[in-house]
């Protein structure tokens, strides 16, 4: 049974990981708040359930990304999130302007690819090994080399257009 | 590429924004809204639907010919069933464990259950439609003493505009179901290479 603390603890060592996942797979501040709570959420829901068998950090992607996909299906959120909006206007506000600019042009370039690559190159650069990203993705680490060469491919063509 | 990544990972990660009070209260938040937007539209309908099930039976009598009787009879069905079937959908949904499952098997589901939401929409739109009939026909007899199937100077320019309108909203309807079943078959056949 974890407590409390250790779950805050944990999200808080790895809030990038929910940023960073919800601006990839949404198209605006409103709905990238939305999903940030729900994934916030559903870890906490699974929280219990989680045995320690994996890096705790994989377990987080593995339910960002999750909930991003189930995410894709609701059209119209319900509810209030008024606790969030202030702390994630922050996070974007922190990043200077040059960089973003970068980052906003490198995530558009990422949104482009398919679902199924967008999980894939997002693994492959937050620095995930081969079979971290099998063990989180369910594709075996052959694939995982072939599907990031196409990948890395098409990315190359977008940039250069 | 990757280097840019991690300069914008190093900045992320700088910004500790989170606190324990805010994890809780969007926790918190979210949970009591989940709770709200299931219980109560769920609610509202089913007791809708129950209350016309008890007024429907209790004025049973009035339905004095054998075709209203049968609307009668289906129209009570149809609103015992609907609520059931909306509320175990919804505890399918919730048992869903969303830790349990991998990228892919979570791509998969959604792809199935994108062409299987489709789907339902298409089935509750005829049924709906197929409802609001019955309901007309039944309602019309029991809280004006109508009978439809005798008013054939009405059902002359009723029956041809509702064919109308049904049509359209299938075109619609399937149009959609088309694009929705092409997208998740997209993603199928992507996961298969």
């Amino acid at each position: 049974m974890h407590t409390k603390e250790e779950f805050f603890q944990h999200i808080k060592e790895n809030e990038g990981i929910i940023y960073k996942v919800t601006r990839l797979y949404t198209n605006s501040t409103e709905d990238q708040k939305d999903l940030y709570q729900e994934i916030v959420y559903q870890l906490w829901k699974s929280f219990d359930s989680f045995k320690g068998d994996s890096k705790i950090s994989t377990w987080m992607y593995r339910i960002a990304l999750n909930t991003a996909i189930r995410h894709l299906k609701k059209e119209k959120r319900k509810g209030t999130r008024v606790s969030i909006d202030n702390f994630l206007l922050n996070q974007i506000d922190y990043v200077d302007s040059v960089m973003e600019e970068r980052i906003t042009l490198l995530y558009a370039h990422i949104k482009k690819l398919s679902i199924v690559e967008k999980g894939i190159i997002l693994l492959h650069l937050e620095g995930k090994s081969y079979d971290d990203i099998a063990a989180i993705t369910g594709f075996t680490n052959t694939n995982i080399g072939t599907r990031l060469a196409r990948i890395k491919q098409k990315l190359k063509s977008q940039i250069k257009k | 590429m990757k280097s840019l990544w991690e300069d914008m990972s190093q900045k992320v990660d700088q910004q500790k924004v989170l606190t324990d009070q805010l994890i809780m209260e969007m926790t918190k938040e979210r949970y009591e809204n989940r709770m709200r937007s299931i219980s109560v539209p769920e609610t509202i309908s089913a007791f809708i639907c129950f209350a016309a099930i008890i007024y429907l039976i209790s004025n049973f009598n009035l339905l004095d010919v054998w075709y209203l009787q049968l609307t009668g009879v289906l129209t009570i069905v149809a609103c015992l069933l609907l609520p059931i079937l909306s509320l175990k959908s919804i505890k399918k949904m919730k048992a869903i464990d969303i830790s349990k499952n991998t990228y892919k098997e979570s791509l998969v589901n959604y792809a199935k259950e994108k062409t299987k939401f489709m789907r339902l929409q298409k089935t509750s739109f005829y049924t709906s439609f197929i409802v609001l009939i019955l309901a007309v026909i039944t309602f019309g007899k029991i809280m004006k003493g109508i009978d439809v199937f005798t008013m054939t100077e009405k059902l002359n320019w009723l029956v041809p505009s509702g064919i109308g309108v049904l049509y359209i909203f299938t075109q619609w309807v399937l149009k959609k179901y088309k694009k929705a079943t092409e997208s998740a078959y997209d993603i199928l056949k992507e996961l298969e290479d």
